[in-house]
């Protein structure tokens, strides 16, 4: 009897034994370091990580690498500089999957992914009643408006993408390449529910911020990337009729640490000289006397004709905002020496604050007189021609030059992408401005870029041995690097 | 139930019965060569009853006319004799047998040798306290296959490092250590002169049932002391004795300095500063390394009665460093009791103690880096102690103007490096009798290690200081460790059957806290604590904690002590790895044929023993430490300045070294043979392994596609590190005789490993170090199709006779492993009449060491001084000669010189094969008769040497060493956000030297 009893208390300790190693025991989360673990507890850490997803931007892409990428690669400007393994190639198409410029940007871009991811995985799950169910939408849609502006670059500089849309890769760290089609669908996703919950202002006043108009400003930019004209439409007159935004009357008003945030802007990156190379993009392009290195992105001779073509030079604001003519206090590298090392040169200047690494300039991404050129461009391309002429000339009378002569439907195509070139230099527009006019018959990129010419009038000889630009470099190769880690990637046709 | 208890009560009447006539029966009890045993314990069979025999082998026990006693020794036969009423029963006690009749243990229970089935070494620690051993881990120096001990550093105080069948992981080779049934991470808290039996679980069919516990690479299983029913004793031994260094290594002097130094210069004699003189000749060898104590002393009380036993020791130990300033004490203690409550409840538990004081010299650094072993080397003999009066710092320690780096006084006298320790390892058990033969055993453990650490730079006395202006830093680190282990055993014969069953779950727990601050700016010298400081930087603190949930069990049959069988499994949920992959289940199977049972082996009269045994298992490891949280992504605090304005907002972003949820642990798949055997009598017995370890899973940190925003994590590779090898251990009893005896022991271990599996994109540089004042190039490599501990370089392939500059390869290749092709130990013990003498030999072959002390002593370039090697230099084109030239004219010989001095080149890598006398004692056994009439039991005097000699081709101080690495750092105090530290081996960046030591010691048992 008493054995028994015995038998039954030691089951029971047993059991006990058992239930003190209840299923959370062997779960544990940091204690003295924030992770993901133990974060994404009150409404402050919702906010905190979507600043997060913010700052993360301020990485070399957007200041710096994306304008050799697109201003620089184009015939806007020459790339220039001293890396001649990573930066020359983009100038001269000879880029190969080993340049480790496109290698690092396209790692950079998922950088900024996973920081957007992070916020997209982790806040629906806050159940903090100080984070309001509007509140949490806004910073889960400022989140993917975050998201969907990388996948635009990678989508418009790469084609197809591995899409990564969450933090939790279940081990699988070698995804394939999903077809255009699906990333522009996630990116119109991503941005239509950004539209749906973001505020036409920023909310708590803290600007920039992603609001309903930058949202609605990408959904355009990227049906135009589609070919989507029409929806590109509905968006620009989104924007447009929202009255949110306003053409500053002078361009040179736009620039400068002192004219940030404006009437004119849509999304910028916010700078504040927080520390050096937080915000060095502006040093690596400005004319500054003390640096004896050369600078990115010098105005291309092709540039300065347009310019110049459209009588937009001595007496232009936009002409002179744009650049700074200066005698360059360092050997440059530009193709075939395109302009005379003795003279001055057209530096851009649009982020005018070098700051040394540290400039207070903020990144202009997207602004309304980039809307309302793309209204135009897609009412021309759907026929509403005089529409598109009075927008065109909107932006022509704000920088000082004549309306437009154009007249028929393929001459205001062509003016409307001058008018963009011009307006829009080192702004990282131009390369997928081509790109469209090129799918829209506009023009031939690749008759274009083969026949820019320099200062003295020789053709530049562009692509591998000179023998041209040819279609594949319409797309940048994948790294050869990501290939190896990645065997599930496949290379872009060509290289 | 009624029935039950009927039986039950008539069972305790019977036997009262049975109590009623009892005899007593006395006798003498003999060993099989004619000399008395004291200490056999006489039990009678079925009790608990028990007494032990006399000095003079005699005993006298009460005991029932019909009931039987059993006599058992340590190293002898059990016997059983019915008493048939006799009162006088002598007997003759036979050894033969000894080691497949001890009983084992092994995880979660013992085991009797003989019916093992898996891969068990045993070691006898009967030589721990008539030997200077000072840590559990020496105790295994070779003495047991396929277990290597190394000595890291000689450092007093210093952890050994122990390898079980070559290198089973490439994030830490250290085995588990399991206490009394206490896991622990290392055994530091556990006094050698309280252990009372080592086994050493090999293979995964033993190791499995401790699954993801870090058992790839074996588990040390150690039993402390437990008193004896019904003998008491008093247990003391005290040994005292003299350390000096081994080996010094022969540099320049001044002149001989100059005139490397006038190449050096281009031909140009280097004008030394005024107040230093050519005349001043400090030997920094002997001013650094002196004769130095070691003291050793402990006390064990031990007795039991029917109802339980105890234990008490206490222990104290100071050893002096042989470099000047390092010293090592200790005092510890241990207790522990076991008592039965009542009939079916018996309690009990352990408590090791200790604390300890070690101060340090700074080592494993190169001379500019404050290390004063290559300080000693480097520093010119005309370098002063103190700066003279007349040069810029006068009374401070001398430093070379030519070249950075204080003399090696400095390192150790201007800077105070103290750690005080306190580990406590205990456990506190209930046993209690189920019916049925059901033992339930629950038992808690305990351990909590805390260390706290004090630097001081002095602000004055050197010039490090001086720039400084003093330093101090105190870190403290406490991990705390519980453990609840609940099981139920199950033990029966039935017929010719024997089963044995263990069921159980344990629960375990540990908490890390570290913090360390450290102060700069001080005014005075004064005051040594952070409160002299006149700023604090870098205060840090953190904790951790990590979890495990397990259950597990065994089932052991065997049919007519012939076939046996073993079968093992354990669940472990852990919240060590990710958390998609949180549990885990670890099998093994292991078979036994006791051939030598069997009638055809009957007329075979030359083996007596004969046992094949096979197994496979599957055991686990952790993670490494340095990531205890693998699942999560650490945030790093940034800032985005909204409004484009001066007040910034804070935010968190995802820093570069991201969670992996689905990181698992290694896992081991690992398969044994082996046989065991005795001959001619059980006079020579084999014991043989063949292993194939295969360890998958691999953990690395790895740098992900750029998918993933190029970050880092850690990943299970599907690469394989296989290690497989053949190991066998000898003991013979040459000489048996009354007068005489010679018993040896040799065992030998062969090991293969290599890493196979990994893509050739997976390369992972290891063994990283600093030369000179500077950086330095990885040494090692973890690479496919090579072993771990692979250095890889350039090899240097012999000094052009015409320029003097030493030819490298194009291109950096495989120069060899650390790991050894084999090792080995031979152990002699020879008695005669009451001396005893017992050597100990162990040696190594086929491993590299790579001396980064002598790419500094050997540099050719700088200021500081050289080892005499350099004076066969190559000086005139047509020299031939292995030492390149040290002329630096700034072209070919130049880069030359700076290449070899800055890559992994097999210039600096060397032989580490050795043989060494690790041990020679000669003992004298004080007469039992004499010492009974003053009260002593047996008293034992002697003398021992140890590392008397070596034979090796190693030019540093000794090829037994390891200064980075070797999973040592994978333990609590290197909890911290980041990688792993990946396995580096055989790399001697001034190492503390070992030491010859020389003591007297006695052993007095009252």
């Amino acid at each position: 009897m008493r054995n028994t009893k015995i038998f039954l208390a030691c089951a029971g300790i047993m059991a006990l034994g058992l239930s003190a190693c209840k299923k959370n025991f062997i779960d544990k989360v940091p204690q003295s370091s924030l992770t993901t673990g133990n974060f994404f507890k009150t409404a402050n850490d919702a906010e905190t990580s979507l600043t997060g997803a913010y700052a993360a931007m301020r990485n070399g892409f957007y200041q710096y690498n994306n304008l050799l990428f697109t201003d620089g690669r184009s015939d806007n400007c020459y790339v220039n500089g001293d890396d001649n393994t990573g930066e020359w190639p983009l100038e001269n198409f000879t880029y190969a999957p080993s340049n480790n410029k496109i290698g690092s940007e396209w790692s950079d871009l998922y950088s900024m992914i996973y920081a957007a991811n992070t916020v997209i995985d982790n806040v629906p799950n806050i159940t903090d009643p100080a984070l309001t169910a509007t509140r949490k939408n806004q910073i889960l849609a400022e989140a993917r408006f975050l998201r969907a502006m990388h996948y635009y670059w990678l989508v418009t500089e790469w084609g197809p993408t591995p899409l990564i849309t969450s933090t939790n890769f279940h081990g699988d760290y070698t995804p394939k390449r999903a077809p255009v089609a699906d990333v522009y669908a996630q990116i119109i996703a991503d941005l239509k529910f950004a539209d749906a919950n973001l505020p036409a202002t920023p909310t708590g006043g803290l600007v920039g911020r992603a609001t309903v108009g930058a949202a609605d400003a990408l959904l355009a930019k990227t049906y135009a990337q589609m070919g989507d004209y029409t929806n590109c439409l509905t968006y620009c007159n989104k924007v447009i009729n929202g009255g949110q935004y306003s053409l500053l009357p002078h361009f040179a008003n736009l620039w400068g640490a002192a004219n940030k945030n404006n009437a004119e802007s849509i999304f910028e990156i916010q700078s504040n000289q927080t520390g050096t190379y937080y915000n060095y993009g502006a040093e690596i392009f400005d004319y500054v006397p003390s640096d004896n290195w050369p600078k990115r992105n010098i105005g291309s001779y092709d540039l300065i004709r347009a310019f110049v073509a459209e009588g937009d030079t001595a007496t232009s604001e936009r002409y002179h905002a744009t650049f700074n003519w200066q005698v360059a206090n360092a050997a440059f590298n530009m193709p075939l020496n395109a302009w005379d090392p003795a003279k001055p040169i057209p530096f851009v200047n649009k982020m005018p604050d070098a700051g040394g690494f540290d400039s207070p300039d903020d990144i202009e991404l997207i602004r309304y007189a980039d809307i309302i050129l793309l209204a135009a461009e897609a009412n021309n391309q759907l026929g509403n021609t005089a529409v598109a002429t009075t927008e065109l000339n909107q932006i022509r009378a704000r920088a000082g030059v004549a309306n437009t002569t154009a007249t028929t439907q393929s001459e205001l195509a062509l003016a409307i992408l001058n008018e963009r070139r011009l307006e829009l230099v080192n702004e990282g527009q131009r390369w997928n401005d081509l790109l469209r006019a090129n799918a829209n018959g506009t023009i031939n990129i690749i008759t274009l870029m083969n026949s820019q010419h320099d200062s003295n009038g020789n053709l530049l000889k562009y692509g591998i041995n000179g023998a041209g630009v040819d279609q594949h470099e319409l797309l940048f190769p994948i790294a050869t690097t990501e290939l190896q880690l990645n065997p599930n990637l496949t290379q872009n046709p060509g290289y | 139930m009624k029935k039950r208890l009927t039986l039950i009560v008539v069972m305790l009447l019977m036997g009262c019965a049975f109590a009623f006539a009892q005899t007593q029966v006395s006798g003498t009890v003999k060993d099989d060569q004619g000399a008395t045993l004291p200490g056999v314990t006489v039990t009678i069979k079925g009790t608990n009853t028990a007494v032990s025999t006399d000095a003079n082998g005699k005993y006298s026990i009460s005991v029932p006319g019909t009931g039987t006693l059993v006599f058992s020794f340590i190293g002898f036969n059990n016997q059983e004799l019915p008493v048939n009423n006799r009162s006088i029963i002598d007997v003759s006690m036979t050894s033969g047998n000894k080691q497949l009749n001890e009983v084992v243990v092994v995880g979660y229970g013992t085991q009797k040798k003989s019916d093992i089935t898996s891969a068990i070494a045993t070691v006898s620690v009967k030589d721990v306290s008539s030997r200077p051993i000072v840590s559990p881990e020496e105790a295994l120096i070779g003495k047991a296959p396929g277990v290597q001990v190394s000595i890291p550093s000689s450092e007093p105080g210093h952890d050994l490092s122990v390898r079980i069948r070559g290198a089973g992981s490439v994030n830490g080779v250290e085995p588990l250590y399991v206490v009394d049934g206490v896991i622990t991470n290392d055994i530091k808290t556990v006094d050698p002169n309280s252990i009372e039996s080592i086994s050493i679980l090999k293979d995964a069919s033993s190791t499995s049932i401790y699954g993801a516990a870090g058992s790839t690479n074996g588990v040390v299983m150690i039993t402390t002391k437990q008193g004896s029913k019904g003998r008491s004793a008093i247990d003391v031994n005290f040994s005292t004795g003299v350390q000096q260094i081994s080996k010094k290594i022969p540099v320049l002097d001044n002149q001989q300095w100059l005139g490397l130094q006038t190449e050096i210069n281009g031909g140009t004699a280097p004008v030394l500063p005024s107040y230093y003189s050519l005349n001043t000749n400090n030997n920094w060898q002997d001013l650094v390394y002196h004769n130095a104590m070691q003291t050793d002393a402990n006390v064990g009380v031990s007795g039991g009665s029917e109802k339980g036993t105890y234990y008490f020791g206490v222990g104290y130990l100071n050893q002096d460093g042989i470099m000047v300033g390092s010293n090592f004490d200790r005092y510890s203690t241990k207790f522990s009791v076991n008592q039965s409550a009542n009939k079916w409840l018996t309690v009990g538990g352990n408590i090791n103690y200790n604390r300890s004081n070690q101060r340090q010299v700074p080592q494993n650094a190169s001379a500019a880096h404050g290390g004063a072993v290559i300080a000693a080397l480097v520093t010119p003999e005309y370098v002063p102690v103190f700066m003279p009066a007349g040069s810029p710092n006068p009374g401070v320690y001398g430093y070379s103007t030519f070249y950075s780096g204080d003399n090696p006084l400095s390192d150790i006298y201007n800077n105070n490096n103290n750690t005080i320790a306190n580990n406590l390892l205990g456990d506190a058990y209930a046993e209690i009798k189920l019916p049925f033969g059901i033992v339930y055993r629950s038992q808690l453990n305990l351990t909590m290690e805390n260390a706290n650490y004090e630097y001081f730079l002095d602000p004055y006395n050197s010039l490090n200081g001086i720039q400084k202006g003093g330093s101090a830093t105190q870190s403290y680190n406490e991990t705390t460790r519980w453990a609840w282990d609940n099981t139920l055993t199950y033990d029966k014969t039935i017929g010719l059957n024997k089963i044995n069953v263990v069921v159980g779950t344990s629960a375990l727990d540990e908490k890390i806290f570290l913090s360390s601050q450290t102060g700069t700016g001080f005014g005075s010298s004064a005051i040594q604590t952070l409160n002299g400081a006149s700023s604090v930087s870098a205060p840090y603190s953190a904790r951790s904690e990590w979890s495990t949930d397990s259950y597990f069990g065994r089932a052991t049959y065997s049919y007519n002590d012939r076939y046996l069988l073993t079968a093992t499994i354990r669940t472990d949920g852990t919240s060590r790895v990710g958390f998609n992959n949180r549990w885990g289940t670890f099998p093994a199977f292991s078979a036994g044929w006791k051939v030598s049972n069997e009638d055809f082996m009957k007329d075979v009269n030359w083996i007596q023993d004969l046992k094949i045994r096979g197994g496979w298992g599957r055991t686990g490891n952790f993670p490494p430490y340095s990531l205890l949280y693998p699942s999560y992504t650490p945030l790093n605090p940034v800032k985005y300045p909204f409004n484009g304005t001066a007040s910034s907002t804070p935010g968190y972003s995802p820093s570069g070294q991201i969670g992996n949820p689905n990181l698992k642990w290694e896992s081991g798949n690992s398969t044994n043979f082996g046989f065991d055997a005795g001959f001619l009598n059980n006079r020579i017995t084999l014991t043989a392994d063949y292993y194939y370890k295969k360890v998958s899973n691999l953990i690395f940190p790895q740098v992900l596609p750029g998918t993933t925003g190029g970050k880092t994590t850690l990943v299970n590779l599907p690469g394989n590190d296989v290690n497989k090898g053949f190991e066998f251990s000898i003991d013979g009893a040459i000489v048996r005789q009354h007068d005489f005896g010679w018993d040896m022991n040799l065992n030998m271990s062969f090991n293969n490993n290599k890493i196979v599996g990994l893509t050739d994109a997976q390369v992972y540089p290891t063994g990283y170090v600093s030369l000179g004042g500077g950086g330095g190039p990885p040494l090692q490599i973890i690479k496919n199709g090579y072993s771990l501990g692979t250095f890889w370089g350039y090899v240097a392939q012999g000094v052009d006779p015409q320029t003097g500059n030493e030819k490298f390869s194009t291109d950096p290749t495989n120069l060899g492993s650390a790991l050894p092709k084999f090792t080995y130990g031979i152990a002699e013990n020879l008695r005669y009449k009451t001396f005893s003498l017992s050597l100990l030999f162990d040696g190594s072959y086929g491993n590299k060491v790579y001396d980064v002390t002598r790419q500094e002593t050997d540099q050719l370039n700088g200021g500081a001084n050289e080892s005499t090697a350099v004076l066969s230099r190559w000086e005139k084109p047509g020299d031939i000669t292995s030492v390149p030239t040290a002329i630096n004219n700034g072209g070919t010989n130049g880069s030359a010189i700076n290449f070899l001095n800055t890559n992994a080149t097999s210039y600096y890598l060397e032989s580490g094969s050795f043989f060494r006398l690790r041990n020679a004692t000669l003992g004298y056994n004080f007469n039992a008769d004499l010492l009974k009439s003053i009260g002593v039991q047996r008293a034992r005097l002697f003398v021992t040497g140890q590392n008397l000699f070596m034979i090796t081709k190693y030019k540093g101080y000794t090829p037994d060493v390891n200064s980075y690495g070797n999973g040592t750092n994978n333990k609590p105090g290197n909890v911290q956000d980041g990688g792993p530290t990946l396995l580096s081996l055989g790399i001697d960046d001034g190492a503390y030297p070992a030491a010859r030591l020389y003591t007297i010691g006695i052993n007095v048992q009252f």
